[in-house]
């Protein structure tokens, strides 16, 4: 949990109906923002920002994997949907937290494709359907590492059956059926796969 | 010859949009960064121009499957 150190997106949270009461959103009413930007160092160890804009194709973002089994990625890809902050009483608190939070849309790995460096092919990614409990979610703004790079994989087409009629759509035609994780965007993003020899 | 003033004209009214629309274009992306903000894991602006009430959110996007989640479970998960 956020205030006991951390909210793990994918875990099950489980609370107790004290728990529950204890959080009152002031008035019902959440904020809405366009953009967020994120920190993150680059590959020579500076800091540098990316900037996230709901209403542009610059959504997607990556955070740490919390898998642990069968590990074979580091990182989550996620599409921000909506970016939000709301006051928000805990207990008997007499004065509201701000608690800034996302609504995002996953990605999952296409774990059929041999990807990676050994196979010569970047990793695939495609949206989680809609059925998928886990298929969209709330996210901690703190967990993003950075924005990231995907590429629509354009040989295999769109389809409709990962999501109905949704805002959240890719377009009214449908949501590609994968994309590829572009490692090779800048030097920064290939240093965060662990490619960080780099001669000049 | 009416092919090439044609072309001419349109790409000098291009360039002629492009110009007078480059000050519009500025967006926080490329504003200069503070060095207080990169601290931070991120920044997200503090105003609360644009509010929205969450039972109405709710009731506007009901038909749509991508706010049919567990909101309840997975926003207090963000809260706690």
């Amino acid at each position: 949990m956020k205030k006991a150190g951390g909210a793990i997106p994918g875990e099950d949270p489980k609370f107790t109906d004290i728990e529950l009461s204890q959080v009152i959103i002031k008035d019902n009413l959440i904020f809405t923002h366009a953009t967020a930007a994120f920190n993150y160092t680059t590959y020579d160890i500076r800091r540098d920002q990316d900037t996230v804009n709901i209403n542009s194709g610059r959504q997607d973002v990556m955070l740490p994997s919390f898998e642990e089994e069968n590990q074979t990625h580091p990182y989550w890809y996620a599409r921000v949907l909506g970016i939000y902050h709301a006051n928000v009483f805990y207990g008997q608190a007499r004065k509201p937290e701000r608690v800034d939070f996302l609504f995002v849309r996953w990605f999952g790995r296409d774990v059929d494709q041999n990807s990676g460096p050994a196979n010569l092919h970047l990793e695939r990614v495609g949206f989680v359907p809609s059925e998928d409990a886990d298929a969209f979610g709330f996210l901690d703004p703190e967990l993003i590492i950075r924005a990231c790079h995907l590429i629509p994989a354009f040989a295999l087409g769109r389809n409709l059956r990962l999501l109905g009629r949704s805002t959240a759509r890719d377009s009214l035609v449908g949501d590609w059926e994968n994309y590829y994780i572009n490692r090779l965007y800048s030097i920064n993003l290939f240093g965060e796969f662990g490619c960080s020899s780099f001669t000049f | 010859m009416d092919i090439r003033e044609a072309v001419h004209d349109r790409m000098t009214h291009e360039l002629e949009a492009l110009i007078s629309s480059k000050s519009q274009t500025i967006t926080p992306e490329n504003s200069i960064i503070e060095a207080t903000e990169l601290d931070k894991s991120y920044h997200m602006a503090r105003d609360e121009k644009n509010k929205v009430y969450l039972p109405d959110l709710l009731e506007q996007n009901s038909t749509d499957p991508a706010y049919r989640v567990r909101i309840s479970s997975s926003l207090l998960q963000i809260f706690y």
